[in-house]
């Protein structure tokens, strides 16, 4: 039998440790580093290792989180200066580790095993997890255009509304060489013009009555759907769903059709530079600002 | 010998070879006096010192290794006369070691008394003066004695008291010992006027204690002072503005400057060694120290052996980073290593190689400091626009940069030329082919400046053609052939490098006659390569087999040439496509004729000019969408009976085929219609129009808005010729749908873009024949994408067995090609990632293989990434590695048929 004190007690340590345990996971939580503790040294870009990681960890806000990258992109930069390549590797991965954006996680891990062939068994298991993962937004991506392409508003405009497929459509629209944006826009309205389409995706009907059938394509379709407006828009379409479906596997041809025609570009220092915005003779953090000397 | 004290005794030196080997300097360490009659002396001192140390019970510890690497250092620097006579000057002499132990002092020569000494007198008065029989009686009588002859003898001297036989101070002249190395033999006279020498001696060096600075006198007698304490408290005091520099230089009678001077390796070597060692302790002495002896050191090091090099060179590195926490700005490395440096020694290539590469074998040591890291990188910088290379040996570091600054100079001169070659001899030793290499590379690069031929070049060609040896066959030869043949080099400087060639070198079979013109055509040229192939190779004589197959060899070269220079680097797809062939099929004939297939060389030289055979391109079908369509379509659905079906299939195939809506009428019928007959007549025709991309998108159409069913699999199976997933799989429309997607865009592709079709054909058959039938992996070949993986697998293998060395390099070219592999898009990409591999595995294989060709090779593939860089599409990316390809394939033939 519990008694009022042993209840008391059971209830004065759950009130404990309610108020102990969020102050002791707080204790281990990172806490925000001040700028003027912030010491990198351009001759040891394991400092920039370390304090990229502690500022990407900390941060709580896009800038805090700009400027974390940045000191890892500085880091990649000095450390390949320096001939470390396995420093600047890991560089790599710690910045892909934070990087939102995935094609330029993927370009990251790239790098990395660019630069240090050790990496490989990592950057394998990487890109299977993170191909596992795209998979399925690609796979929705490509279920949204062909949907739109075929009337289904209803599944296209549920697929359409997940931001991350959205994305993955505008990125392959801009490898099948269209201009993403106005792609999005073609998608969009495709898919809320079938509000109003009476046909609902039909071509032919039976007249009940006589037994005779009609062609049905409504006045909003001069083409039944699927086959849109049969010129350009088509043609876009099916480019898009090409490089989603990941098509062009064997046939130069087909590449060439799909407009699959951009020059491959590898990973490098100067990739970084331009996308953190950095530049590797100012090295120094002073102030929240990159400067050329200690 | 009196007992050690605790201070010496801690030393090696003492605990080896006595308190008196560890007074400091080489000649206490050998026992020798300053004066040293011949190099044999200083030899046989050397190894009585090492006997008693592989005697001694401690021979096989460190400390034993560490005394025996002292006494070579003290015997290397005694055999130098010069040096000894400084050292003289600075260190005490010893104690001889080896003299007959009837010469060494005893403490009981404290015995010998006054009577005993007055009967000595009388003995040598008795045999009639100082001679023969007079030391014979003598020895006699001191052996009676119990006391040694020279103590005797000493005694005699009327100069000395025999109290002063253990002198507290070595360094004092009044030290009897210095007379026992010599004892007297011949007649009276000398042995007196040798005695009388020596007190003056003493007398001397007496003098110039008492008028010597107290304070220096006082350190450098100081016993516990280490002799590198010595040497900086001495050279301190000597250049302190507080003392009496002037006076004291004029009454030791020797100039200070001239005693800092170290003229021989070997000293160097010692101070530095000294300076490594204290470096911890008092350190504003020792930097300064050392900021004399590093100059010193850059400026001979040419002469240092080996293994002196090695260890100086780790001694300054040690130095660097032990006074690294004093060096906190920017310019304190350059500050320490290079102020004594004068604007003479910073152009001084030989002076630039070593300096730079100690820089860079400093930044290797990973225990420096982070301040005089960077401040290593800025003086790193300031010296040179090169990046640092931590991690080489200060050889291969050296070789390195002797190759960046070869490269990079725009000078003639030959005084620099001169010290590039001796700093290029010592850095390569023994390693010839490197040597070759480096000077090839310079010779390559001077023979392309613009600078006018003049005399300066034509001294400096002299110079580097005589550091080659120019034998039958060798390197130097196919370099110069190369040379000939290539219109980049300068006609004039040429003319002058085979100058020094015919005239000056001892290149054989070249006579004077062969001599080039400076004013000379590219055909003359031309014509006096044949001659120097025919000095140098008279197999290929005209009219000889192998002439025949040396003008197959000099057609593709030149053939390669052409179609290199002709290429452009912006280029529609067209020119795109007609010079990629062009590349890939002399490319591919190039490897055939180095294989030996002669005959498939040849014909492939002749169908190089070939232009891609493709279709035309049909205009893009557009979804037909009239009258006549809608019309068709709806009799189609309406028809009644499978004749009046079968009438109205034969009207589509009279007309332009199906529309967009005739299309879904087959595909109902086909598909979804109740009667088998009408299905079986629709199917017939769906496969007649499965390109039709009408009939495709009316049957994705089917696809998406039915359930799964056999007959719409029929349906869907008339038209994409393969398998189709089971029906059971919740993906099925999808997966169709991508199959139906997949045919679409090929039927759309084989019609639009025909060439591209064929120029994969064509790249993939040309690619194949690159492949050697008996390693190959029987895929399909014919695939351009196929073929070019084989041939890469191949030619990794070979590079594996050739290049087993650099596995790291090799690793990085497999990791870089699954890089581009996993980033390609498309099928042309993936060829291309395979093309940029080939590219950078050949590289590596000419590099190693063919001396003198890294600067062309690097040059090659920095514009391949420079053109890939600029490239507006992937078809101009392949078309630039090809024409790398193409660069590389030229350095191979013009080695000739192995």
């Amino acid at each position: 039998m519990l008694t009022h004190a042993h209840i008391r007690l059971r209830w004065a340590a759950i009130a404990l440790l309610a108020i102990a345990l969020p102050a002791t996971l707080g204790a281990y939580a990172p806490k925000p580093i001040a700028a003027s503790e912030i010491q990198l040294d351009p001759s040891d870009a394991e400092t920039y290792l370390e304090t990229g990681e502690w500022l990407a960890a900390s941060a709580t806000s896009q800038d805090e989180l700009a400027r974390a990258h940045q000191v890892l992109a500085v880091g990649i930069g000095l450390a390949h200066r320096h001939g470390e390549a396995g420093l600047a590797a890991s560089l790599c991965i710690a910045l892909a580790a934070s990087e939102p954006s995935i094609q330029l996680s993927e370009s990251l891990w790239d790098f990395a095993l660019m630069l240090d062939p050790t990496r490989r068994s990592a950057w394998r298991a990487h890109r299977d997890a993170r191909s596992h993962a795209i998979s399925t937004i690609t796979n929705d991506a490509a279920r949204c255009v062909w949907a739109a392409r075929m009337g289904d508003q209803k599944a296209a405009g549920e697929l359409f509304n997940n931001s991350a497929v959205r994305e993955r459509i505008k990125d392959a629209a801009l490898q099948a060489d269209i201009d993403p944006n106005s792609f999005d826009r073609i998608l969009s309205r495709a898919i809320r013009n079938h509000d109003f389409d009476d046909c609902r995706g039909r071509v032919f009907i039976i007249d009940r009555s006589t037994g005779e059938v009609r062609r049905v394509v409504c006045e909003e379709h001069t083409h039944p759907l699927g086959a849109l407006d049969g010129g350009i828009e088509l043609a876009e379409f099916i480019r898009v769903e090409a490089v989603l479906h990941e098509l062009s596997i064997n046939q130069w041809e087909s590449a060439v059709s799909i407009g699959l025609d951009e020059p491959a570009r590898d990973p490098s220092i100067s990739m970084l530079e331009t996308q953190y915005k950095i530049d590797l003779s100012r090295p120094y953090l002073k102030a929240n600002q990159w400067v050329a000397s200690p | 010998m009196s007992t050690p004290s605790p201070a010496s005794t801690s030393s090696p030196i003492t605990e080896f070879l006595g308190q008196d080997a560890s007074a400091g300097g080489p000649f206490a360490l050998l026992g020798l006096l300053h004066a040293i009659e011949n190099d044999e002396q200083i030899i046989r001192a050397c190894q009585r010192r090492l006997h008693q140390v592989d005697h001694h019970r401690q021979r096989s510890t460190p400390d034993a290794d560490e005394v025996r690497r002292a006494i070579h250092s003290a015997g290397s620097q005694l055999l130098d006369p010069a040096l000894r006579a400084q050292l003289a000057l600075r260190w005490p002499q010893g104690v001889p070691v080896a003299v007959p132990s009837a010469w060494k002092p005893k403490a009981r020569a404290r015995r010998i008394s006054k009577p005993l000494i007055d009967r000595a007198v009388l003995l040598i008065g008795a045999s009639g003066g100082w001679n023969a029989t007079a030391r014979t009686r003598l020895a006699h009588f001191a052996r009676v004695n119990r006391i040694t002859a020279l103590e005797l003898v000493s005694a005699l001297s009327p100069a000395r008291p025999t109290e002063q036989t253990q002198p507290k101070n070595s360094e004092d002249t009044g030290d009897p010992r210095v007379s026992l190395i010599d004892p007297p033999e011949s007649t009276s006279a000398h042995w007196l006027g040798a005695y009388a020498l020596l007190v003056l001696m003493g007398l001397a060096v007496s003098g110039m204690f008492v008028l010597a600075p107290p304070g220096a006198m006082n350190k450098a007698t100081d016993p516990n002072a280490s002799p590198a304490a010595r040497a900086v408290v001495e050279d301190g005091s000597d250049r302190s503005p507080s003392t009496s520099n002037n006076s004291n230089s004029t009454i030791n009678g020797f100039d200070p400057i001239e005693r800092d001077t170290l003229r021989h390796y070997t000293a160097i070597a010692h101070e530095l060694d000294t300076l490594a060692r204290h470096s911890t302790a008092d350190q504003a002495p020792r930097i300064e120290r050392f900021k004399e002896v590093y100059p010193q050191f850059v400026r001979s090091w040419i002469a240092f052996p080996d293994p002196a090099l090695d260890r100086s060179v780790l001694n300054i590195v040690d130095f660097v980073r032990q006074v690294g926490p004093t060096l906190t700005t920017e310019q304190a490395v350059d500050d320490l290593l290079g102020t004594r440096l004068d604007t003479n020694d910073r152009s001084d290539p030989a002076i630039l190689l070593i300096h730079l590469a100690m820089l860079d074998a400093t930044l290797t040591d990973r225990r420096l400091e982070a301040t005089a890291r960077e401040s290593i990188i800025a003086a790193r910088r300031s010296w040179s626009g090169y990046d640092p290379m931590p991690g080489a040996t200060v050889f291969d570091a050296m070789t390195s940069i002797a190759g960046l600054l070869a490269v990079d100079t725009r000078t003639d001169d030959s005084q620099w030329w001169g010290r590039w070659i001796e700093g290029v001899e010592r850095a390569t030793a023994d390693r010839v082919n490197q040597r070759t290499k480096l000077v090839l590379s310079a010779m390559n690069a001077r023979l392309r400046a613009s600078a006018p031929a003049d005399d300066a070049w034509s001294q400096s060609s002299i110079l580097l053609v005589n550091t080659l040896t120019w034998r039958a066959k060798s390197e130097e030869q196919l370099w110069v052939l190369r040379q000939f043949a290539d219109q980049a080099v300068n006609t004039a400087r040429l003319a002058q490098l085979t100058n020094a060639l015919a005239v000056h070198s001892s290149a054989q079979e070249i006579t004077a006659q062969m001599v080039l013109s400076p004013n000379a055509t590219f055909r003359q040229r031309q014509e006096l390569a044949s001659d120097y192939r025919q000095a140098w190779n008279p197999a290929q004589a005209p009219g000889s087999r192998q002439a025949a197959i040396g003008s197959v060899n000099q057609q593709l070269i030149d053939e390669l040439r052409i179609a290199i220079s002709i290429t452009p680097t912006k280029m529609d797809e067209s020119d795109a496509q007609n010079s990629l062939l062009r590349l890939a099929r002399l490319n591919t004939a190039a490897w055939l004729y180095l294989h030996g297939q002669d005959t498939r060389s040849a014909l492939l030289l002749e169908q190089a000019e070939d232009g891609l055979v493709a279709p035309p391109s049909q205009e893009q079908e557009d979804l037909r969408m009239d009258r006549q369509d809608i019309q068709w379509a709806n009799s189609a659905m309406n028809a009644q009976n499978t004749p009046e079906l079968a009438s109205l299939f034969a009207q589509l195939v009279q007309s332009d085929g199906p529309g967009i809506n005739s299309a879904h009428a087959l595909v109902y019928l086909a598909g979804l219609h109740s009667d088998n007959d009408f299905r079986d007549l629709s199917l017939a025709q769906l496969r007649r129009y499965k390109d039709h991309l009408s009939v495709l998108l009316a049957v994705d159409h089917a696809v998406q808005r039915n359930r799964s069913s056999s007959r719409i699999e029929n349906m869907v199976l008339a038209v994409v010729d393969q398998p189709l997933p089971s029906r059971t799989d919740d993906h099925w429309p999808m997966l169709v749908h991508r199959d139906l997607l997949s045919r679409l865009i090929q039927s759309r592709a084989g019609s639009s873009h025909p060439s591209a079709a064929a120029l994969a054909s064509e790249l993939g058959s040309i690619y194949a024949q690159r492949v050697r039938a008996e390693q190959s992996n029987s895929i399909n070949l014919t695939n351009a994408n196929s073929a070019i993986s084989e041939r890469y697998t191949q030619l990794l293998d070979s590079a594996r067995t050739t290049l087993g060395q650099h596995t790291k390099e090799l690793d990085q070219i497999e990791s870089t090609l699954e890089v581009r592999l996993a980033r390609a898009r498309g099928p042309r990409a993936r060829f291309n990632a395979y093309q940029r591999s080939l590219c950078t595995l050949s590289a590596m294989l000419i590099d190693e293989q063919i001396a003198g060709t890294a600067t062309i090779v690097s040059d090659i593939i920095a514009k391949l990434e420079l053109l890939n860089e600029n490239a507006r599409t992937i078809t101009e990316q392949i078309v630039h590695s090809e024409r790398c390809l193409a660069q590389l394939w030229v350095l191979w033939l013009e080695q000739g048929r192995p």
